[in-house]
Formats: structure tokens, C-alpha cells, sequence
């Protein structure tokens, strides 16, 4: 059940986001779209995720997807912490620049 | 700047301060007047404030004047913290050639007749940065017992952590030369600079001391000042700059 379920509920987010996402991503919703097409793909057909775990002596393919996931997403985190920081001292020095040139003199 | 006529600039972050730093600039230049009649008769005088984004913007026609120093009003068009507004008032005052610089609250709880104190040690070359000690000679009047108790915490942690070994932490009040003042890259944009300026202190190993300064805890400085849970947005920021930018 959960096989056809499964596509369809990531065809329908995709749909949403085609909707959601700002013109200027679309490469990032197509990105998204290969990766959902895969998770697809792997749920209606298990057979080789489920031989890949099983070589790696992981019990269910399952598990082998989760594992990259969440090393993927933390990954991610880190990063985007990096770039908020970046962004931050950018804006910093945008506002520092504005407040020196504007300086004025009573 | 000649040192025949040192100019010194006087540095002060504001952030929705109101009627309060109008009143804090009055008796800062008055007091400067004061210096300029008597002991600092050679220098010439810079005030520096910066307007973090306040939520009612600093006018500069609303600014007191005087004879004693030229004024300038810097504004962030968005609130970014203290350490930023700290480092955007010393890069102006960089750019005007300004030879020694204070650093002082907007709130008026530092006690201004200590400037000419502070600046001594730094004028007569023995220091590059003063920093100010609320627990020195002038303990500070009407402290409250967990605000002690959280700076004496503050103070062993930078201790701890740079390996100067100070009375006082992150009081506002404080002097410096040109060469610290060129030094002093402020990461951290909110209240972690007082510990990263320490940081720095220790990295480039400039010349330091403590000077014994009066701060004036009121109802209502007290009301806007650092809460203690600052604190742990300090930490948080200083260990943030660790991890992500060393």
C-alpha cells in the first residue's frame, strides 16, 4: 500500500511546489524533483536499495536511506549556519559603510 | 593628527536611548570644556555617537554643541549591536585621524570626570588599552547583588579564556590608542565584543591596565542594561565565532 501511497504524495508536494516555489528556483525544484523521482523509483522498487543495505550489513533498506539522510541534513545545517554568518557580516559591513558615508556633522 | 595636538574621540553607541543621550552629550561636553580649560588644554576633541538603529532615530539638530569638540552622529539604518556600533564609531574616528579613544555608555552611567583618568595611563605611552574596573577603588554605587555575582562569573571565564587577569568584565568604559584601535576587528556584532576585545588584547599582546572607575547603576539604566540572560546569548555568540570562524 505504502509503495503507491508513497509516489503519489511526493507528486502531489511537487506539484505545490511548482506552485510555491519563486520563479527564479527552478532549477532548485527541478533538483528536487530528480531527488523525489529516485525516492519514488526506490520506494516502488526496493529490490536493489534492499541488496546495496543488506552487502552494507545494514537489516533494511530503509535504514540505509535514513542514515545518508540525516548525514546529508546535518551537513546542511552546518553549512547554512556558515552562510547566515557570511550574510551577516556582509550586511554589517553594508550598514557600516552607509552609516560612515552618511556621517553627519553637528 | 600631530601629537603635538592629540585628538582624542570619544566613542558612543546608542540604542533607543531617547531624551537620555541628549542629556548624557550635555554633560560629556561640558565636561570636556572643563578638561580643555585645564589638564587636557593641548587636545582637541571628537564625539562619535552612533545611532543603532534606533526605533526613533537620533536627530542631529536635537544634539547639544559646544566649543570643546566636534560631533558626529553615524546612524545604522538596522539595529546590529553594540560591538558593531562600537566599531563603526572607531572607524570613523580612524578616519579622522583621531590619535587616543574612550569608549563610554550612552545611558550616562559612566562617570565622566574618570575620562581624564582613563586617557592618562594610554597619553603617557605606559599602556595601549585602559580598561575600566567597577570593583577597583570607586566600587560601583548601588550594584545589584546578582549583577555582581554574574560579572565576578564573567570575569573568571575571560580569565579563563585569555589569560588576562582583570578585576572587571564588560564595562563599556575604556581607553585606547590608535595601534589598539586599528587592532580591534570586532566578529562578534552584539554584546560578546567586551570579551572578544580582551580576546584580541591577549592575541596581539598590547599593553594593558585596569583603572578604577565609578558606574552609576539607576532604576532605569538598570532597566535596559544587560539582563543576565544576556549571558547566554554571549556564550552562545562566542562559542558560534569558535566554532564557525577560527
Amino acid at each position: 500500500m505504502f509503495r503507491l501511497i508513497f509516489p503519489a504524495v511526493l507528486i502531489a508536494v511537487l506539484a505545490i511546489d511548482r506552485i510555491a516555489f519563486p520563479k527564479a528556483a527552478r532549477r532548485a525544484w527541478w533538483a528536487l524533483a530528480g531527488v523525489f523521482t529516485l525516492a519514488g523509483i526506490g520506494a516502488v522498487y526496493p529490490e536493489p536499495l534492499q541488496a546495496i543495505a543488506s552487502e552494507m550489513g545494514i537489516g533494511r533498506a530503509v535504514d540505509l536511506v535514513l542514515y545518508l539522510a540525516v548525514a546529508v541534513l546535518v551537513r546542511e545545517f552546518f553549512l547554512s549556519r556558515i552562510r547566515d554568518q557570511e550574510l551577516q557580516r556582509e550586511l554589517t559591513q553594508i550598514t557600516r559603510t552607509l552609516a560612515v558615508l552618511g556621517a553627519q556633522k553637528k | 593628527m600631530s601629537l603635538s595636538q592629540p585628538l582624542i574621540a570619544l566613542v558612543i553607541p546608542s540604542y533607543n536611548e531617547g531624551e537620555r543621550l541628549s542629556g548624557t552629550l550635555e554633560r560629556l561636553l561640558e565636561h570636556l570644556g572643563q578638561l580643555k580649560a585645564g589638564p587636557l588644554s593641548k587636545c582637541a576633541f571628537l564625539v562619535v555617537v552612533i545611532d543603532d538603529g534606533s526605533k526613533d532615530p537620533v536627530q542631529v539638530d536635537k544634539l547639544p554643541t559646544s566649543s570643546a569638540a566636534q560631533v558626529f552622529l553615524l546612524r545604522h539604518i538596522i539595529n546590529l549591536g553594540q560591538g558593531a556600533a562600537l566599531q563603526t564609531g572607531i572607524e570613523l574616528a580612524l578616519l579622522k585621524e583621531a590619535d587616543f579613544f574612550v569608549t563610554l555608555d550612552a545611558d550616562g552611567q559612566h562617570a565622566h570626570e574618570q575620562i581624564a583618568d582613563l586617557l592618562k595611563p594610554v597619553m603617557d605611552g605606559q599602556t595601549d588599552v585602559a580598561f575600566g574596573n567597577r570593583f577597583g577603588a570607586h566600587e560601583a554605587r548601588n550594584i545589584p547583588a546578582m549583577r555582581k555575582a554574574m560579572l565576578k562569573l564573567a570575569v573568571a571565564f575571560e580569565t579563563w579564556l585569555t589569560g588576562l587577569k582583570l578585576q572587571d568584565a564588560h564595562n563599556g568604559f575604556r581607553a585606547f590608542n590608535r595601534k589598539a584601535a586599528r587592532l580591534f576587528k570586532f566578529n562578534q556584532n552584539r554584546m560578546a565584543h567586551a570579551t572578544e576585545l580582551k580576546q584580541l588584547v591577549a592575541e596581539y599582546g598590547l599593553k594593558h591596565c585596569e583603572v578604577a572607575v565609578t558606574v552609576q547603576y539607576t532604576p532605569e539604566s538598570l532597566a535596559k542594561g544587560q539582563k543576565t540572560s544576556g549571558l547566554a546569548l554571549i556564550l552562545k555568540d562566542l562559542a558560534q565565532q569558535y566554532f564557525f570562524f577560527r
